[in-house]
């Protein structure tokens, strides 16, 4: 065992009651952040209004609980994720149950009309082949390529390690090339 | 692996839409702000966790491979309160070994154990809020559960409070039978009186079938201890009990502040663990090696003043899911 990360665990878990608030930009931290959380829903569950709306809920929450993120600025997109995962999960219980996977990508209805009409076709294409992925590696994959985290940085928010993400990743590229392969 | 293009498809939010959010923040905010809180003081005071030492004495149990030794090894936790500590497997194997040659451990590190306050048997609740009158705490339920599983019922069991006293000598004997030969038990340590007050903890259950999960929490226990007590060279010896090398538990023991800071035992080869966050708070997460239901992963986390343990043979990001969801 790592005494270092046993002892950094240790520490961790008790310090953050014990530094004082820091002052957070949250305009700054809205401008960073904002195309990564929509990224990562477009890549959950298309792109279009739903993202935006699922975007929309997830800096709303993270507003009303800013009080409870206080603590250094490198945790924050870790924090937010925290939440935009679990808006995700709220989502996919509520409302996705009873939608074949024809149906979900069906609602990557490309409302972006600056995008090209390629570009939009690409996305659906992508879009119908994420949908045949298990919860978990889609949601790795919005992560990495829709929200441009690192593994390591994945692996914190899911609590996975970062090998298991490493090795879930690499395997579901490999699937997904040869599809986007075979397509074009 | 070319996996760039997937990077290709990610795109700026419509501006009308970035617009329109950031306005709705702003209003929010207009409307009332979050009051910062204020700075916790208790961690400032002489505070451990015992809670959580109880909590991983749990998840020891449930570890075959270590469940015998690590009944006793924790009762002596229980009895130094001081911090938890790595457990090298080597060492709880000795550790295992002496016992079994009928050495008690308990006798070997104090006497005169004096139970102030019984803990009390837990009362089953119907209601969160009675649990909350009665522990005096916020009491917390997650909002996300697991799929199928759902609460079973909440438990409060009144705080404890127990005191005892240091014996060196009885300490030294240990360290001397472990072949720990460069520690000297501290002198001043003898007769030293411990106190440890456990607050009041409510537990939460919830099931689906043998698919059980706990949530405990709880106030931070408190422990008095008298002024002069150098808690690193305890610390040290604790360490080197625990399986440390020279350097490491000194490297270790005097690079933290032990007055506020719990080191959580993880048996090395029965689980592993990493920091995780939960509601922006650095959480541990101790993950059983062996296979899902047979034992359970914990996370543990401090929030507000309360000390929060969730476990269960589920899934590790579903536990997270679950505790980010409180």
């Amino acid at each position: 065992m790592s005494t270092e990360t046993t002892r950094s665990s240790a520490l961790n878990w008790l310090l953050p009651f014990t530094s004082a608030a820091k002052e957070v930009d949250w305009e700054a931290l809205y401008t960073e952040q904002l195309p990564r959380v929509y990224n990562f829903f477009r890549f959950r569950v298309g792109e279009g209004a739903v993202a935006e709306d699922l975007t929309s809920v997830t800096f709303e929450k993270a507003w009303r609980f800013r009080h409870r993120y206080r603590r250094d600025l490198s945790a924050f997109s870790t924090w937010l994720f925290t939440i935009a995962r679990n808006v995700a999960t709220d989502y996919f219980r509520r409302y996705r149950k009873d939608l074949s996977l024809e149906e979900i990508a069906d609602q990557t209805d490309g409302q972006t009309p600056e995008s090209s009409a390629i570009r939009r076709s690409d996305f659906r294409q992508l879009s119908n082949f994420l949908s045949r992925l298990s919860n978990r590696e889609r949601e790795l994959l919005a992560l990495k390529y829709g929200s441009g985290l690192t593994n390591r940085a994945i692996a914190k928010i899911t609590g996975l390690s970062e090998s298991n993400v490493g090795t879930i990743m690499h395997r579901t590229i490999l699937d997904l090339r040869a599809q986007w392969q075979v397509k074009e | 692996m070319e996996d760039k293009f997937l990077y290709e498809f990610q795109e700026a939010p419509r501006p009308e839409f970035a617009k329109s959010l950031l306005a709705r923040l702003s209003e929010q905010s207009a409307s009332g702000p979050v009051p910062a809180r204020s700075s916790f003081s208790l961690w400032r005071t002489p505070v451990l966790a015992p809670l959580s030492v109880l909590v991983v004495s749990a998840i020891l149990l449930t570890f075959p491979s270590v469940r015998a030794a690590a009944q006793h090894f924790l009762d002596l936790f229980r009895i130094q309160r001081f911090a938890a500590v790595s457990i090298n497997p080597a060492r709880l194997q000795q550790l295992e070994q002496l016992r079994e040659g009928k050495i008690d451990f308990q006798a070997l590190l104090s006497r005169n154990i004096q139970v102030l306050k019984e803990p009390g048997k837990p009362i089953i609740v119907d209601d969160p809020r009675v649990a909350e009158q009665i522990a005096g705490i916020p009491v917390r339920l997650p909002n996300s559960l697991p799929n199928g599983i759902t609460q079973a019922e909440i438990r409060v069991q009144d705080g404890g409070a127990v005191r005892f006293i240091a014996d060196t000598a009885k300490l030294q004997e240990l360290l001397d039978l472990l072949g720990i030969m460069d520690v000297q038990a501290p002198q001043q340590l003898n007769g030293t009186t411990v106190t440890v007050n456990i607050p009041p903890v409510v537990s939460a259950l919830f099931a689906k079938g043998k698919t059980e999960i706990m949530l405990m929490q709880s106030r931070s226990p408190e422990i008095s201890l008298p002024q002069g007590v150098y808690l690193p060279q305890i610390v040290e010896i604790v360490l080197r009990i625990a399986g440390l090398s020279s350097d490491e538990a000194q490297k270790f023991a005097y690079s933290i502040d032990w007055h506020s800071t719990l080191l959580v035992p993880v048996p090395a080869d029965a689980a592993s663990f990493h920091e995780v966050d939960v509601h922006g708070n650095t959480g541990l997460l101790i993950e059983s090696n062996y296979s899902r239901g047979r034992n359970p992963s914990v996370l543990l986390w401090s929030e507000g003043g309360i000390v929060y343990a969730l476990s269960g043979g589920i899934r590790s990001f579903e536990l997270l899911e679950m505790a980010n969801s409180l």
